[in-house]
C-alpha cells in the first residue's frame, strides 16, 4: 500500500510556492536537458524526482540503496531555466538534500567534508607541501582562521550534530 | 493489498497501451502495486470474468478508443457498473480523436467505402458484413456523454510520463496517510495557542480545527498557521466556527488571502499538482476546468444567507461548507491561478508576432527549425492545445502541433478557437485566399476534437433523405 507523507509534501510545497502554486505537467524537460540524467539516466531522473515529492510519496525517495537518486543534482540549475511552468526544481530537490542529511543517507565525502571545515575552518586543510611552494614562490604565510568562530556558527546551525561532533 | 484495475479496450489503434508498456522497467514500480482483472492487451481474462465481478469492485478502470460499435456502447456501461474510478485513456476516449471525425458522414456512406468500394477489395461481390461482428453505432458519441468519467488523461497517445504521473496519483488516493494521522482527534487538540488568543481570535484563518491531529511540524508553534497537510478530520474542535465566520464575513479576497485559501485546498484535499490530466474529483481542478459544474446553495449564516458551492468531500457539515465557501470565494476571485498553459509554452521557437507570412501546407517546403510554425505559415494548432506532451512536436520533430491533447481548460471547442485566433492573426488578408489555402477545415483545426465539437455530426441529412 502506498504511503503519503503529508508533513514532507507540505515541506516541498513550502520550498516551492511563492506568490502561487504551480503545477508541473510531467513533460519531461527538465530529464531531457539533465546532463546528469543524460550520463546516469538509470540512476537519477529530475522528473521522477518530482513526481514523488509533489504527491508526498516519501518513501520511493529515501532509505533506497543508492542515494545518488538525489545526489545526482549538480544545482547546475539548467532544469529551472528550461521548466515551462517556472517551478525551482532546485528549491525542491535542496529540501530533499536537506532531509537527506538529517537522516543520515547523504554520501559520505559530504560529511567527511563538513567536518573537515568544522576542525580547521577550512575545506582544504593547511598542508606541508603547499606551504612549501608557496614559500618557493615568495608568496606571504595563509593566515589561520579563527576556528572557534567558525565552530560557534556551525553549532549554531546544528551541523555538529548531524556530523557527530 | 494491491488495487484492483481494469482496462477496457473499444474501437482504437491500442497505442496508448503501447505508450503504458513504453515505461519498459519503470512498469516494475507500478505492477506490484495492481491487480489487473482484466486487460486483454496483456492477461488473459475473458469477458465473462468481467460481467461475474461485483459492481463497483473495481477500483479503477480505464477506456481506451472510441465507442464505434455498439458492443463497445455495451462495454462502457458495463465498466461504469464495475469499476469505482472511470479513466477515459487518451484522446479517443476523451475527445473521439481522428476516428470521431467518421462523423462527417453517414453510416451507410462509411460502411460502403469501408466493405465495398475499397481499392484493396478483391471479392468480386462485396458485402456489408452482418454476421459475427457488432453493429456500428450511428455516430460516434464521447465516452463522457455516454457516462459519467471521473479521469480524463488526453494525449494520442499520452506521453509514458503522462501515464505514469497520473497512475501513480490515482494509488495515492487509495493510499494511507503517515502511521501518526489520528482522524477522531484535531490539530486544535494538541495546539499550544489554543487557550490564549490563537491565530483565529486575532481574525487570521488557521485551518487547524477541522485538521486531523499526528502531524509534529505543528505550524502554529513556529508562528505560521496550519494549512491542513494532514486531511479532513472527522472531529473538527469548537473552533471551525470560529474558522466558518470568518470565512463567512469575507465578500472579496485580497491576493494573500486568496493564495493562502488556495495552498489550504491544496493540501487538504490532496491535490495532485500535476495537471496532464483533468481529475473531477479533485475539487480545484474541477473549478478551474468546469467553474459552472458545481451547485450553488444558500445557507444561513450569523450574517444572513451567504451563497456557497455545493459540496461534498468529507461527511461532516461544517468541513463541507468551510470548503465550498472558500471553493466559492476562489470561483470568483481574478487571482485564482491553474495553471493552463498551452504547447507554445513549451516550444522553444522563437515567436515575434505569429502572424503567418503565406499560408502552406505541410509538404511544402521544408520548414525552418528556429522560428514560429505560424509565422512560416503551416497551420499549427500549439496555441490552443493542452500542454503536457513537452512540445515533441515543434521541438523534436520539426512538425507542426495537431493538437491531439485536446483543448486547455476553459476552452469549449479546439477548432473554433483555433479559427478564431487564426482569424485575427490574418486580419489584414483576402478572406478568399485564405479559405483556398485550408483545404478541409474540420479536419484540420477539429482532427481530435470532432466527436466533442459544435459541428455535431451528419444524422439529420439521412433522416431529411428518408422523409423525401
Amino acid at each position: 500500500m502506498v504511503v503519503i507523507d503529508y508533513e514532507f509534501k507540505k515541506k516541498v510545497m513550502d520550498a516551492h510556492i511563492h506568490d502561487a502554486l504551480k503545477y508541473c505537467y510531467q513533460c519531461n524537460r527538465c530529464t531531457d536537458v539533465c546532463p546528469v540524467a543524460d550520463l546516469a539516466p538509470n540512476r537519477y531522473n529530475p522528473r521522477n524526482l518530482i513526481l514523488n515529492s509533489f504527491l508526498g510519496l516519501r518513501e520511493n525517495i529515501f532509505g533506497g540503496d543508492d542515494s545518488f537518486n538525489i545526489w545526482g543534482c549538480t544545482m547546475c540549475d539548467t532544469c529551472d531555466e528550461i521548466c515551462p511552468q517556472k517551478i525551482e526544481l532546485t528549491g525542491v530537490f535542496t529540501v530533499l538534500k536537506n532531509i537527506s542529511i538529517a537522516k543520515g543517507e547523504g554520501p559520505e565525502y559530504y560529511t567527511i567534508q563538513a567536518s573537515a571545515i568544522y576542525d580547521s575552518g577550512k575545506a582544504i586543510p593547511p598542508q606541508p607541501a603547499i606551504e612549501r611552494r608557496r614559500e618557493q614562490l615568495g608568496l606571504p604565510k595563509v593566515e589561520a582562521p579563527n576556528i572557534e568562530e567558525v565552530k560557534t556558527i556551525l553549532n549554531e546551525t546544528k551541523l555538529n550534530k548531524i556530523i557527530n561532533k | 493489498m494491491p488495487v484492483p484495475v481494469a482496462f477496457m479496450q473499444l474501437s482504437s489503434c491500442w497505442g496508448c497501451h503501447q505508450s503504458l508498456l513504453n515505461a519498459h522497467l519503470g512498469l516494475l514500480n507500478i505492477l506490484p502495486e495492481l491487480d489487473i482483472v482484466y486487460w486483454p492487451a496483456v492477461v488473459d481474462f475473458k469477458h465473462d470474468s468481467l460481467k461475474a465481478r461485483k459492481d463497483g469492485s473495481i477500483v479503477v478502470g480505464f477506456l481506451e478508443g472510441v465507442a464505434r460499435t455498439k458492443q463497445d456502447t455495451a462495454n462502457i456501461k458495463l465498466m461504469r457498473k464495475k469499476c469505482s474510478i472511470i479513466v477515459a485513456f487518451g484522446t479517443c476516449a476523451c475527445y473521439g480523436s481522428v476516428a470521431g471525425l467518421a462523423n462527417l458522414f453517414d453510416k451507410d456512406e462509411l460502411t460502403r467505402r469501408k466493405f465495398i468500394e475499397a481499392e484493396s477489395i478483391t471479392d468480386e461481390n462485396p458485402k456489408v458484413p452482418d454476421k459475427h461482428v457488432p453493429e456500428i453505432e450511428e455516430f460516434i458519441v464521447n465516452v463522457k456523454d455516454i457516462i459519467d468519467v471521473d479521469v480524463f488523461i488526453p494525449g494520442c497517445p499520452p506521453t509514458t510520463d503522462n501515464i505514469v504521473a497520473a497512475i501513480t496519483y490515482l494509488f495515492t488516493l487509495v493510499g494511507e496517510g503517515p502511521g501518526s494521522l489520528d482522524k477522531n482527534k484535531c490539530v486544535c487538540d494538541n495546539c499550544d495557542l489554543f487557550k490564549e488568543g490563537c491565530f483565529l481570535d486575532k481574525g487570521e484563518l488557521c485551518y487547524g480545527p477541522i485538521t486531523a491531529a499526528g502531524c509534529e511540524l505543528m505550524c502554529p508553534h513556529e508562528g505560521d498557521i496550519c494549512f491542513g497537510c494532514f486531511r479532513p478530520t472527522s472531529k473538527p474542535s469548537e473552533k471551525s466556527k470560529r474558522l466558518k465566520e470568518i470565512l463567512d464575513g469575507m465578500e472579496e479576497l485580497n491576493a494573500e488571502t486568496g493564495a493562502s485559501l488556495q495552498h489550504f485546498l491544496d493540501l487538504y484535499l490532496g491535490s495532485s499538482n500535476i495537471t496532464n490530466f483533468y481529475f473531477r474529483g479533485d475539487l480545484v481542478q474541477r473549478l478551474a476546468y468546469e467553474p459552472d459544474s458545481f451547485k450553488v446553495k444558500e445557507i444561513e449564516t450569523d450574517k444572513g444567507p451567504k451563497l456557497i458551492l455545493d459540496v461534498k468531500p468529507t461527511g461532516t457539515s461544517i468541513i463541507d461548507e468551510i470548503v465550498g465557501a472558500s471553493l466559492f470565494l476562489l470561483r470568483n476571485d481574478p487571482n485564482f491561478k491553474f495553471s493552463s498553459k498551452t504547447v507554445c509554452s513549451h516550444c522553444d521557437r522563437k515567436v515575434a508576432d505569429k502572424v503567418p507570412t503565406e499560408l502552406k501546407r505541410d509538404y511544402e517546403g521544408l520548414p525552418s527549425m528556429d522560428t514560429c510554425f505560424l509565422e512560416q505559415g503551416y497551420i499549427c494548432l500549439g496555441p490552443v492545445t493542452q500542454a503536457g506532451c513537452g512540445a515533441i512536436c515543434p521541438n523534436k520533430a520539426n512538425a507542426p502541433c495537431l493538437g491531439c491533447y485536446g483543448p486547455p481548460a476553459g476552452i469549449e471547442d479546439q477548432g473554433l478557437k483555433f479559427i478564431s485566433a487564426l482569424g485575427s492573426l490574418c486580419a489584414d488578408r483576402d478572406v478568399d485566399e485564405l479559405m483556398k489555402a485550408i483545404i478541409d477545415p474540420a479536419g484540420l483545426f477539429n482532427r481530435f476534437t470532432l466527436a466533442d465539437s459544435v459541428l455535431g455530426h451528419k444524422y439529420h441529412d439521412k433522416m431529411e433523405e428518408e422523409e423525401e
